[in-house]
C-alpha cells in the first residue's frame, strides 16, 4: 500500500511502530482494548498526554513487519470505536429487556399472584371441577 | 521503546501513571517469577527496575504488557 498513515512512525531499525493518536477522535478504553488484541503478538507500551496526543509503541515479538502491525492496530481502533457506539447505543434497549424479564418473572413467581384472561367466562377451578386434591 | 532503557542485564521501565495504575505495577510484580524487580515512585512516573540473566529486553516488555493484563482483569479499564 503505498504512503504511510500520518498518525504512525515506523522505525525498521528498531523493528518498532509509534502511533500518534488523538484522544479525541479515540478515547482510552478503546484503546486498551486494541492493545489487548496485540498483546500475544507484540510489546505494547501507551505514553503520551491522555488530553492532546496518546502515543502507542508496538514491537513484535518475533521477526514481524512493524507496519503491518500499525496498520492493523489503527483497524482494531475502528473497530471498538464502532463496536463501543453499538453498545451505547443498544444500552437502552437492554436495560429496558432485563427490567422486562424480571418484572415479568417476579409476576408469576406465587400461584396467587398468576393472573389471565377469561373474556368468555368459561374458566372452571380445577378443585371445582374435579375435586379437591386427596393427601 | 522510550518508556525502556537498558544497560547491560538491567532494564528500567518508565511508566505513566495516567495509562498505568500503581496497584497493578505491584500486582504484577508480585505475580511475576521472571526477573527481579524493584519499584521506584513519583506522581509523575512509575518507575520499575528489573535484573534478568536472560532477554532483559523481552521481560521487561512482557512487563509492560502484564500490566495491561492486570488492569484488564481487574476491570480498571
Amino acid at each position: 500500500m503505498p504512503g504511510n498513515p500520518k498518525n504512525m512512525k515506523i522505525s525498521k531499525e528498531k523493528n518498532e511502530v509509534v502511533l500518534f493518536i488523538n484522544p479525541r477522535i479515540f478515547s482510552l478504553d478503546v484503546i486498551y482494548s486494541a492493545a489487548y488484541v496485540f498483546i500475544d503478538k507484540a510489546y505494547v507500551m501507551i505514553s503520551g498526554d491522555p488530553e492532546k496526543e496518546i502515543i502507542v509503541e508496538i514491537r513484535p515479538k518475533t521477526a514481524g513487519d512493524p507496519e503491518l502491525l500499525g496498520r492493523e492496530f489503527n483497524n482494531e481502533l475502528l473497530n471498538y470505536s464502532v463496536y463501543k457506539q453499538q453498545v451505547e447505543k443498544n444500552s437502552k434497549i437492554r436495560e429496558t429487556i432485563i427490567q422486562r424479564a424480571l418484572i415479568t418473572n417476579t409476576k408469576a413467581e406465587t400461584e396467587e399472584d398468576y393472573e389471565f384472561e377469561d373474556p368468555e367466562g368459561i374458566a372452571v377451578p380445577w378443585e371445582e371441577k374435579y375435586g379437591k386434591k386427596k393427601d | 521503546m522510550k518508556g525502556i532503557q537498558i544497560k547491560g542485564n538491567k532494564a528500567v521501565i518508565f511508566l505513566d501513571p495516567s495509562f498505568y495504575s500503581i496497584e497493578s505495577v505491584k500486582e504484577t510484580i508480585e505475580n511475576s517469577d521472571v526477573g527481579d524487580f524493584r519499584i521506584k515512585g513519583s506522581d509523575e512516573r512509575i518507575i520499575v527496575e528489573v535484573a534478568s540473566e536472560k532477554g532483559v529486553e523481552s521481560v521487561a516488555g512482557e512487563f509492560c504488557n502484564n500490566v495491561l493484563m492486570t488492569m484488564k482483569n481487574k476491570s480498571e479499564v
